[in-house]
């Protein structure tokens, strides 16, 4: 029989129901500041309403389920953008690491080291008995081969040592997070099994994800009892990562083409092509040089092959009291205006060659920064649009605040005049 | 739209961020005065910048060369110059000895033959710089022309080479700098390979033994010696000339480099300063804007 205990009974419903609420307000207010968290919200559903003569009889309301706010679809867009994000900021990195690397404008590094060998050679020309000028070639060449050696020596640095080892941490991280996911799913696909969905063993999966989504490109697919299936894209297409409670690692010889893992690899890429090049170039230059030089009987300039082994011959220095240097010396000159064909196949001077190399090591970083600048500003638009989903707005909060102090407040009245009309029942009956 | 508590401070510090960056870049733009600071930011025009780079390099190089060549060329006329007068010396003296009283007093005539003679020999080793002007490409450290006294014998140590340089961008051929000492100091007459000073000194020995009939012989061939002479002063000339041209030529094309590269990689000052007027005021815009929104909001309104 409803009457005033029922109203009782309602109001205390609605003290519980508002303290959940601004318990959820509260949480979100703690939780603010972090990105992978997704705003809950307390959903309040009427209670069944009982049948009394007068008709059916409200009887309040309870809350059925704290939910949280996502949107999916831009959930994995903004994992895309993530990766790709990722991938360019670390290619762009990389290159301009390997621009310093070459430091070479056309009057520094080896382009400066080329013009004083082929000054010295100038030199030489008008002078050619003249020791100081003969050790002035010497020390040219030798200043040559050691620019061009270190050069190439700071690069192989970076190829053998130092990409390969950020990419062995990000592998590593990417294997911890793979892990982690698994057994999230596995925590998810327990709690789940109580009716309620665990949003912060959710929101911790998301973040996660979207930390993995930095290292390599992520796709997922969330199945009705909230347990998300992981993939990535390699060469020969998708590949599971995670299903289910199982983790599937990576290594670094992958062939994932996205992240920061394939930002790494497409540097390492870049990089060998320009050390092939830079090999080519010092190749033909030791072969070029001495043709010349060992015409009439004169010693080799440079031994070795490649740029890692040039050296300048000291059988150079003390061999060359010889009438025939004039014309060795002068063609030598005249070898920097001469098109070359080298190895690589390329028809150009070597100062020419010089310069290609860097226009390419620019392309390559100006087209990694364009990718970089677009792809961030896609990442940061979709981060405004997911936090416009799923973010936590103070100002909210504080209103929703107003309104759930204001809707207790009210039931505490209910509760107040409830207790007033049973008390003067009570002085009634006494 | 909702505007999230966290996206908030992000947008904030990104805008932030990005004009700290370009005011950053322009003000190193400015002050290094070249727009290019990496491959990355023009990968063309820093290439084609590094070729203008070694362009110029290459002519002052190509122009030092003129310099030098320009040095020896005039060290070889006025040694040349040199020698033609001391063959009309010589050739004075002859006349003097051929006077109407006959031979007077040969030995003043042959003391002053005497002093031609080395100061022949003297000319004949000239030096630009430590190299002797006319020893081919012998390059020798001892002087290349000696004259035996006794039998007139003239020997020549140097070689008929020549000095070649590149006196022009591009890979043909080299300019030749230098007069070996055969083509400088042997002339042709009557079908022989004759030396000049070998020449003077068969005058002083005539003399000195009063063969008047050599002494006329010889004033001939002192004649066509001269004139020999003469002939390779007009390839030094000439060759004085070219350089002059070559050198106008690379400075003009130096230049024009120079402008190439500057409008390549210099800054645009005013531009850049410009620019940077833009981003300081749009970063204290962004300062402003962030400091202003940190104290608003709905809690600041409430009372309790």
């Amino acid at each position: 029989m409803p009457g005033l205990t029922l109203t009782l009974e309602t109001a205390k419903q609605t003290l519980l129901n508002t303290q959940l609420e601004i318990q959820t307000a509260s949480h979100n207010i703690s939780n603010a500041q972090s990105k992978g968290y997704a705003r809950q919200t307390a959903q309040v559903e009427s209670s069944p309403a009982v049948y009394t003569p007068a008709g059916w009889l409200g009887t309040g309301a309870t809350v059925t389920q704290v939910t949280e706010s996502r949107d999916q679809f831009v959930e994995q867009r903004l994992r895309n953008a993530n990766s790709d994000a990722s991938q360019y900021t670390n290619l762009t990195t990389e290159l301009s690491s390997i621009q310093t690397a070459f430091n070479d404008n056309g009057t520094t590094g080896i382009s400066q080291a080329l013009g004083a060998f082929w000054d010295s050679w100038g030199q030489l020309v008008q002078d050619p008995t003249n020791l100081s000028q003969q050790t002035g070639v010497y020390q040219a060449a030798q200043g040559l081969a050691t620019t061009i050696q270190s050069t190439y020596q700071r690069l192989n640095t970076m190829a053998t040592n130092d990409i390969p080892g950020q990419l062995q941490d990000t592998v590593n991280q990417a294997n911890t997070l793979i892990n982690q996911i698994a057994n999230l799913n596995t925590a998810i696909a327990n709690n789940s099994s109580t009716g309620f969905q665990p949003n912060d063993l959710i929101d911790k999966r998301y973040q996660a994800l979207s930390d993995l989504s930095a290292l390599i490109p992520v796709q997922y697919n969330e199945n009705a009892s909230g347990v998300v299936t992981v993939t990535t894209t390699n060469a020969n297409g998708p590949l599971t990562i995670v299903s289910g409670g199982t983790a599937t690692p990576i290594s670094t010889s992958s062939t994932i083409t996205g992240g920061q893992f394939g930002g790494l690899t497409q540097s390492l890429t870049d990089l060998t092509s320009y050390m092939s090049r830079l090999n080519d170039f010092a190749g033909t230059l030791i072969t070029q040089v001495n043709t010349i030089h060992t015409q009439h009987s004169g010693p080799v300039v440079f031994t070795g092959t490649d740029a890692s082994t040039i050296t300048a011959s000291t059988t150079f220095l003390n061999n060359q009291a010889s009438a025939d240097e004039n014309t060795r010396a002068s063609q030598m000159s005249s070898l920097q205006d001469s098109t070359i064909t080298f190895t690589d196949g390329k028809q150009s001077t070597f100062t020419q060659y010089l310069s290609d190399i860097q226009n390419q090591v620019g392309t390559d970083s100006q087209q990694a920064q364009t990718d970089e600048s677009f792809s961030t500003a896609l990442q940061t638009q979709l981060t405004t649009q997911q936090q416009s989903v799923s973010g936590v707005s103070i100002d909210e909060e504080t209103v929703n605040l107003i309104q759930f102090q204001q809707i207790y407040q009210a039931a505490a009245k209910v509760v107040d005049i409830a207790s007033q009309m049973l008390s003067a029942v009570m002085a009634v009956i006494k | 739209m909702r505007i999230s508590f966290a996206d908030q401070k992000d947008s904030a510090l990104l805008s932030i961020n990005q004009n700290q960056e370009e005011t950053t870049r322009l003000s190193n733009e400015i002050s290094t005065g070249s727009k290019l600071t990496a491959p990355g930011d023009d990968p063309s025009a820093w290439s084609q910048s590094m070729n203008f780079r070694q362009g110029l390099r290459e002519y002052d190089s190509i122009l030092n060369n003129i310099d030098y060549a320009t040095g020896w060329n005039q060290a070889t006329d006025s040694a040349l110059n040199g020698m033609t007068d001391l063959l009309s010396q010589a050739r004075q003296t002859a006349i003097s000895a051929q006077g109407a009283n006959g031979m007077e007093d040969p030995s003043a005539l042959v003391s002053s033959l005497d002093g031609v003679l080395k100061q022949m020999v003297s000319v004949a080793n000239s030096q630009y710089g430590d190299q002797y002007v006319f020893s081919g490409t012998a390059g020798s450290s001892t002087p290349p022309f000696s004259l035996n006294d006794t039998t007139g014998v003239v020997t020549y140590s140097g070689d008929s080479g020549h000095i070649g340089v590149k006196t022009d961008k591009g890979s043909g051929s080299s300019f030749t700098v230098n007069l070996s000492g055969d083509e400088a100091f042997d002339f042709q007459s009557g079908g022989q390979t004759l030396n000049v000073i070998q020449e003077v000194w068969k005058l002083k020995n005539a003399i000195s033994n009063g063969d008047t009939t050599t002494v006329a012989a010889e004033l001939g061939t002192l004649d066509t010696a001269s004139q020999s002479i003469g002939q390779q002063s007009v390839v030094t000339g000439s060759r004085l000339a070219t350089l002059q041209n070559q050198q106008t030529a690379i400075n003009v094309l130096k230049t024009d480099g120079q402008t190439r590269l500057s409008d390549l990689s210099d800054a645009d000052m005013a531009d850049a300063i410009t620019q940077l007027q833009q981003y300081k005021t749009a970063y204290q815009a962004a300062l402003q804007v962030t400091a202003t929104m940190d104290n608003v909001s709905l809690l600041n309104y409430l009372t309790t």
